[in-house]
């Protein structure tokens, strides 16, 4: 592969491994030396331009008492001068392994002084002759070299010990310009494809959790596709779904849009269902790395979408350090179990008395259960006692005789599955000197905590790469992703979510299979049974006959050509695609309350996004110290998304989920947008001495979403990196110290459609005015960021950090400020608001432990945001960016910070005691909304550690979050309900509210009014009560945890694996938190928008635990 | 072109191809009707069924509840109505630049009808600088009420001199009336409007007599009752501003999909509502109540309003709504024939000429309250104790006679039962025991809490000039 390479030196006066260094990094080619002997040699002219890599090494060599041989691929330069030989040379073989006992291949293996050597073939073995007291050296990049003494063995095994001084990763960085990361000038951070594998998730995003500083990902709870919002540094702007990261797959920029159905409580519209993203369909087994680029100086070259940062993925290519054919094979089975619970009571059971239980009218009295209870757990206490209760084999359900008074456990946990996910990957890849391709195959099916819940998805990825000629490479990337489901669960407070059902429908006396069947006798199809509570449809109706189903295809695939002019110039053009086709349908039963009729709905979802792009390069130095290179290029966007929804919400007849089952004429809903962004960009790179580098970008955007005359918007960067080692002569103690410095603007434009004036359809055939006010003089948003960096390893980089500060400010914001509906609209777009966001980010790393049978590496992610609430508009000093029905706001407040909870609040005596009125029960709410705190964490953190020991990897991840507060719908049912364990003092002798009551004479006395358990509670908790429903989400999770063993075995090896691992790993095994919902880290879906700080009736979060074993042949 | 400069059709692609730059009347005109309607009794059944004790919840263990008189900001049609008035101002305006005068005229009486409910029930509201977002005015100032009235009241000749029933609508779209169409070369639907406005002109001209010397109210009213050719008003039932529901897709009845828990499980009505028309034998309490059986008798029965956190009602014993009415085509009550014979009923026990007695308007009334909700008045029904009406009794006690006829009338009638109430003090409610004495019945709906964010500054100066923000501040007209 590397013989057709183009070699270009121009040196003079240097030393010899400076220019072997030159001819790796322009070969990418391994080449291996002595260091002592080599790094003494001088070069004193060499003048080599479009050489091949044999002809430059022979070139820089002639003169030089050093030869070179390539074995395998790999560059062995070696000393001309032979060794002694001696009389009695033995034949010494063996095995090179990793650190983790895998096999590796290509290890150089010399004897040391001589030229003789081998390289280890493709299962790690090696054999040479040597004489006893030889030293025989086995090398290879990233490990240390390691030095054995021949002493007669004939088996010599080698575990080579990893080398942490890697001081100059290469970087992917925008437009997917690699660089040196000593030269970068911003935050990045790279992670390998191990931190998406080792404990799988059915989205991968939230592997991500904790992994790197700055990095939120944002759960919502909502199924099992598991929907997560990315952001990076904090929230800059006051439109929620702008402040999420840029997913890149390969050049490609990913969909993340989640095209939601609607949201809202009850019985008004649909319950949101997660049908994930074109981002949570990307295969975990294809990344091979993901480079977090958080800040604009680092995506400024990516325009407007990178605003809030960037993460950069690259899929697995093929390309091979060992030449032949890999093949892969990973298998990896979980099974997933809800891992917390609320605090929930068997103490007590169904009713709003404790006096007695009547499963409908009895000789004990009249009816205390169904619809006179309406799921609350006020009831009589579980004492041995007996009732006249629900009996399942009576017609009508009412028991004959009295059976014991008691809880079950399981009336909650009845309705939860162990759910299982198992995917299976193939890939194969191979190469050669001109061409490499990787083919994966993978397919995932998920069975989740809910019954009758899941979904399965097939990716299909093909990456091929070709040099046609000297100066013509082409590749090619293809992901194909197949997603189906028989149903996904709705979500949200709603009617017809399981979550809402077992909040309000249910109580500890009742067995959860008497709600099995589901309908009543006789009426199969037609009419639901609904023993208890009446107000939520039947769960298992919920689950088994309100499906939501889900056909997904997607394609995300990519194009490139690089024409190299000369060794300075280079152009790339390239052409992306992603797009997808979704078919969907919702479909429910009649007699549930929403659809009396039932409900028939299909939505056919197109979206399409294409890129071309053009890139030129060019690079050349001024002189010996003074490199650059020029970046010049552009890009075409164009976007289309189409919606085709069409709905039969009553149907001809029962049963029959077909359009032309409609009742009446089928409503369409029909959405269509397009946008197009013409770009052009340039950037250039300058380095003094490799020492101090500097970057510089500009771009200009012209966007369609913008007012016509005035849709073009500029923004440029400047960053700077200096290299102090190489400036000054620094402490031996310090292996490398690096800092950086950025300023960068990214413009952002908006969504279509928002210049003008439109009406906006309404139920079949009427118009009305669009809610938000359009704006025919917008302006792009514009993200402004300083940054400054200092990247620090020490002790040969066993130990290391990055420390990372920064200020953005954000201004312009293009959003929807809500409005009052006086004014004639419900919101309006304007351009609004300064948003500034001040962080600091702390990364450290450290290898505590490097021996060669034992190693541990610990990191340390800290990091800690504020977005501050600078202006707003239009003398507005507040705005609501989120409301839960004006219970509980999210809102912006100039002054503020982004993320803070209003709501309301008790009144309270000058002394901060509750008032109460003369009846026992605290006085009406205090109208003044106050802040109730913040919805984003003071502070997360995140420790990862990783221990290998010999064969064995053991690693765990722990996350920390502190502060951070979210309302609990979960919750303020729950409690007001009755059905938790801080519900249970007061029930048999009532409360005294702790709080004072106003005499007529205006002085505040102690309140002594008693009043029931029931009152109290449902008082305490009341919904617009915010006060009380908000709650603290600091939290400790045992994120991950991994043991994964390597299988060196004897019979394998011989079967020709190269590696087989078995691993074991969990998931979200424990938190620790005072959060009574589900999971602190939480949220809601609203119509395709992740809102933070706010839970409403979230799923459970599962632990996980999984198998994986790994076969590589 | 060059790539990145070729922009040119970048207009065109930023034009959505899926919704209309500019549209008639007649396809908002409908979908307006049914959801300001659709608001306005959801108003009716959620506030002031419960507040003049038709109803109560049947459990209250709270502490709060309107039947208490504890409201909350906010409650109430403030958004809906408000943002139906976007609609209202599209009909309006789009009206004037057809040159369709009917449907102008129909969109002030809309405009004229919500306005005056959303004044009534929280005091100085938005109205000049309200629907001024697009024209820059994202926080109007409120103003007072006795200035919205004014307007209102010219509005409403104003549209009543527009009204022209040689014309039929263009573009269809009237779900009240079938004013989309003539019948015989006439327009009785723009006709029936035409009655709409000058009996809702008359309700609100009753409503501001106490301000008479202010608005020159009493020479307005002497002008419509003097000349019914200019000035018609309802005469009949069959002309009576009803919003009918078609219940079919989309248009159902707001409580079509109710559910029974919501409906009627957690709501009865109230020992004074039904005791009465227990008393009277009242054949309208079929339609709207349900019997329960109480020693073996089917019989209706409601439970008391106001009562202590510890009284809960046990579910299904007491009467409760009718599963008819969550479907019924005719809930959608904007205004009546009943209340204008009871207005007139009114005018004639004040001394105004409206050409008939006050006891015949107020038989009338009660004659056409029974007929709106599809019984026939019973023989002798009139002439029994406790509905006869007393001609020799004072004018107070005849007027409370009038306010709790007009009261039943008012079933699922947005506020006007509360306002009505507010005006005249009838009819006299008996006062729970679990009310906390410090809570007083109430004379409007606090603002909504968000107006704190929203239009801080002019929220500020309405609450100032209305001498305060609670419930108990009377509004202008009842001061």
């Amino acid at each position: 592969r590397a013989i057709a390479q183009q070699i270009n030196i121009n040196a003079k006066n240097t030393s010899l491994s400076k220019v072997l260094q030159i001819i790796q990094q322009q070969s990418g080619q391994s080449i291996f030396f002595d260091n002592r002997q080599v790094q003494k040699a001088q070069v004193s002219n060499v003048s080599i331009s479009n050489a091949s890599l044999q002809d430059a090494l022979a070139i820089v060599l002639k003169d030089q008492p050093f030869a070179y041989t390539i074995i395998d691929n790999t560059v062995v330069i070696t000393s001309k001068v032979n060794a002694v030989q001696s009389a009695a040379p033995i034949r010494i073989s063996g095995t090179v392994t990793d650190e983790r006992g895998i096999l590796l291949p290509g290890v150089s293996v010399m004897i040391k002084g001589t030229t003789n050597g081998t390289v280890t073939d493709h299962k790690g073995s090696y054999s040479i002759s040597v004489q006893s007291g030889q030293t025989l050296v086995f090398s290879f990049l990233g490990y240390k070299k390691t030095e054995i003494i021949a002493d007669g063995k004939r088996t010599i095994n080698v575990s080579l010990t990893p080398d942490a001084a890697q001081l100059n990763d290469v970087v992917v960085t925008a437009l997917g310009i690699k660089r040196e990361e000593k030269s970068l000038g911003f935050a990045a951070q790279t992670l390998k494809d191990k931190a998406v594998e080792d404990a799988k998730t059915n989205n991968w995003v939230n592997s991500l959790t904790g992994k790197v500083a700055g990095l939120n990902i944002q759960g919502t709870g909502s199924g099992p596709i598991s929907s997560s919002r990315i952001t990076l540094r904090g929230e800059n702007s006051l439109n929620l779904d702008n402040n999420q990261a840029l997913i890149v797959l390969d050049g490609v920029p990913v969909n993340s849009k989640i095209t939601g159905t609607g949201f809202k409580a009850h019985l008004a519209t649909d319950s949101p269902i997660d049908f994930g993203s074109d981002v949570s369909d990307i295969n975990p087994d294809d990344i091979e790395s993901i480079t977090v680029l958080k800040g604009p100086g680092a995506t400024a070259l990516y325009g407007s979408r990178a605003a809030g940062g960037a993460l950069i993925i690259t899929t697995k290519s093929g390309a091979r350090k060992d030449a032949g054919l890999g093949i892969t094979y990973n298998l990896n089975m979980s099974i997933d179990q809800v891992n917390r619970w609320p605090d929930y009571q068997y103490e007590y059971g169904e009713g709003r008395t404790t006096a007695y239980y009547s499963y409908g009218d009895s000789a004990d009295g009249i009816n205390t259960s169904t619809n006179a209870a309406a799921g609350r757990a006020w009831g009589p206490k579980f004492n041995g006692q007996s009732y006249f209760q629900y009996d399942p084999n009576t017609p009508n359900n009412k028991a004959t005789e009295r059976t014991p008074w008691k809880a079950y456990p399981d009336y909650i946990k009845g309705f939860f599955q162990t759910g299982s996910t198992v995917t299976n990957n193939l890939s194969i890849e191979g190469g050669n000197d001109k061409s490499s391709a990787r083919l994966s195959l993978s397919h995932l099916g998920n069975k989740w905590i809910i019954p009758n819940t899941g979904f399965s998805r097939t990716s299909v990825a093909l990456s091929v790469n070709h040099k046609i000629n000297d100066k013509l490479r082409i590749s090619g990337k293809a992901n194909y992703t197949n997603k189906e489901s028989d149903n996904l669960p709705s979500a949200g407070y709603n009617n017809q979510t399981l979550m809402y059902f077992l909040a309000i429908g249910t109580a500890p006396n009742i067995d959860h299979n008497w709600f099995k069947p589901y309908w009543q006798p006789g009426l199969v199809g037609v009419q639901q049974k609904n023993p208890f509570n009446p107000g939520p449809d039947n769960p298992y109706i919920d689950l088994y006959e309100d499906l939501n189903k889900l056909s997904k295809n997607g394609f995300i695939g990519t194009a490139s050509a690089f024409y190299q002019f000369s060794n300075k110039l280079e152009l790339m053009l390239r052409t992306s695609l992603d797009m997808s086709s979704e078919f969907r349908s919702q479909q429910r039963p009649y007699s549930i309350t929403k659809y009396p009729k039932g409900s028939y709905r299909e939505e056919n979802v197109y979206s399409f996004e294409s890129n071309n792009d053009l890139l030129l390069t060019y690079k050349d130095k001024v002189n010996q110290d003074i490199k650059f290179s020029l970046n010049a290029g552009a890009n075409a966007l164009v976007q289309n998304y189409n919606f085709a929804g069409i709905y039969a919400d009553q149907l001809a007849q029962p049963g029959v989920y077909q359009l032309s089952n409609s009742l009446d004429p089928a409503v369409a809903d029909p959405q269509r947008t397009k946008k197009a962004v013409n770009s052009i960009y340039a950037a250039t790179q300058w380095s003094y001495k490799d020492a101090i580098f500097l970057d510089l970008t500009g771009r200009n955007d012209w966007s369609s979403t913008l007012p016509y005359k005035h849709n073009s918007f500029f923004y440029p960067s400047v960053s700077t990196s200096f290299s102090l080692g190489d400036m000054f002569t620094l402490p031996h103690q310090i292996s490398f110290a690096k800092l950086r410095l950025s300023y960068a603007q990214v413009g952002n434009d908006t969504r279509p459609y928002q210049t003008s004036k439109y009406y906006d359809k309404i139920y079949s055939n009427s118009f009305t005015t669009a809610t938000t006010l359009y704006n025919p003089t917008l302006k792009p948003e514009i993200t402004s960021s300083y940054e400054a960096g200092l990247d620090l390893r020490l002790f040969n980089s066993r130990l290391s950090t990055d420390i990372a500060v920064y200020r953005n400010n954000s201004r312009n914001q293009i959003l929807a400020i809500p409005l009052d509906p006086t004014s004639g609209n419900a919101s309006a777009l304007v351009n609004a608001g300064l948003i500034e966001s001040n962080g600091v980010e702390v990364q450290l790393r450290g290898t505590p432990i490097l021996k060669n049978n034992f190693r541990w590496n610990t990191t340390l992610n800290w990091s800690r945001n504020r977005s501050y609430v600078r202006e707003l508009t239009n003398g507005l000093t507040s705005q609501v960016i989120y409301s839960h029905d004006g219970n509980v706001t999210i809102e912006a407040r100039v002054g503020g910070r982004m993320g803070d909870l209003y709501g309301l609040g008790y009144q309270r005596s000058p002394e901060g005691k509750i008032i109460y009125n003369s009846t026992g029960l605290p006085a009406p709410l205090d109208p003044v909304a106050k802040k109730l705190g913040n919805a984003f964490a003071d502070w997360k953190s995140g420790l990862i550690n990783e221990f290998l020991i010999k064969k064995v990897r053991f690693s765990f991840q722990l996350d920390y979050q502190h502060g951070g507060k979210m309302f609990s719908q979960t919750n303020h049912k729950n409690n007001t309900l009755g059905k938790t364990k801080v519900t249970l003092p007061g029930r048999d002798g009532g409360i005294v509210g702790d709080g004072v009551v106003r005499g007529a004479d205006g002085v505040y006395r102690q309140n002594t009014v008693s009043v029931s358990a029931s009152s109290y509670y449902e008082n305490y908790y009341a919904i617009n009560n915010a006060e009380n429903n908000i709650f603290d989400t600091s939290f400790l999770k045992l994120r991950e945890a991994r043991v994964e063993f390597n299988l060196t075995l004897p019979f394998l090896t011989k079967a020709g694996f190269k590696q087989t691992s078995v691993a074991v790993y969990g998931r979200d095994l424990f938190d620790i938190t005072k959060f009574p919902g589900f999971d602190p880290e939480g949220g809601n879906l609203n119509s395709g928008t992740l809102t933070p700080g706010v839970e409403l009736m979230q799923f459970p979060s599962p632990r996980t635990i999984g198998l994986n074993l790994t076969f590589k042949l | 072109c060059l790539l990145a400069s070729c922009t040119k059709n970048f207009e065109e692609i930023n034009t959505d191809p899926n919704r209309p730059k500019e549209v008639n009347p007649g396809v908002v005109l409908g979908q307006m009707q049914y959801r300001i309607v659709s608001s306005s009794i959801s108003a009716a059944r959620g506030f002031t069924h419960e507040l003049m004790q038709v109803d109560a919840p049947r459990s209250s263990a709270g502490g709060g509840g309107v039947h208490r008189y504890v409201i909350t900001p906010g409650t109430g049609v403030w958004s809906s109505f408000y943002t139906y008035l976007a609609d209202i101002d599209v009909v309006i305006s789009s009206a004037e630049r057809l040159k369709e005068n009917n449907y102008k005229a129909i969109g002030l009486v809309y405009k004229c009808w919500a306005y005056s409910i959303l004044t009534d029930v929280y005091g100085d509201v938005p109205y000049s600088q309200a629907m001024q977002a697009a024209n820059g005015n994202f926080q109007p100032k409120f103003d007072a009420q006795k200035d919205i009235y004014t307007q209102i009241l010219k509005d409403l000749v104003a549209a009543n001199d527009l009204f022209d029933d040689t014309k039929a609508l263009t573009y269809g779209g009237d779900g009240v009336y079938n004013s989309n169409v003539l019948t015989g070369g006439k327009n009785v639907g723009i006709q029936n409007w035409k009655k709409f406005c000058n009996t809702l002109r008359l309700r609100l001209l009753l409503r501001l007599l106490k301000r008479d010397g202010e608005l020159n109210i009493s020479d307005q009213i002497k002008a419509i009752l003097a000349d019914p050719v200019k000035y018609p008003v309802f005469t009949s039932n069959t002309e009576e501003g009803i919003y009918k529901f078609p219940n079919v897709n989309p248009y159902f009845n707001p409580y079509y999909t109710a559910r029974q828990l919501d409906w009627r499980d957690g709501t009865y009505y109230t020992k004074f509502f039904i005791d009465n028309l227990n008393a009277w034998n009242d054949p309208r309490r079929a339609v709207w109540a349900l019997t329960v059986s109480v020693n073996g008798q089917n019989v209706y029965q409601g439970i008391e309003s106001g009562y202590p956190t510890t009284t809960e009602y046990v579910v299904g014993k007491n009467s409760s709504y009718t599963d008819a009415l969550k479907t019924s085509a005719i809930t959608g009550v904007m205004i009546t024939y009943a209340e204008e014979e009871f207005i007139k009923a009114e005018l004639a026990l004040r001394g105004f000429n409206t050409g008939n007695t006050a006891k015949n308007h107020y038989e009338k009334g009660i004659t056409a309250s029974m007929t709106q909700w599809g019984v026939a008045l019973p023989a002798g029904y009139l002439q029994q104790t406790g509905v006869k009406y007393n001609e020799g009794s004072s004018v107070d006690t005849q007027l409370q006679q009038i306010m709790l006829q007009k009261y039943y009338a008012y079933f699922f009638n947005d506020y006007q039962a509360w306002l009505e109430k507010r005006r005249t003090g009838y009819p006299v409610l008996p006062r729970g025991s679990g009310i906390p004495a410090e809570n007083q019945f109430p004379s409007r709906i606090p603002y909504p809490t968000y107006l704190q964010s929203l239009n801080a500054n002019n929220l500020a100066a309405a609450v100032a000039a209305m001498g305060g923000d609670k419930s108990t501040i009377k509004v202008w007209w009842e001061k």
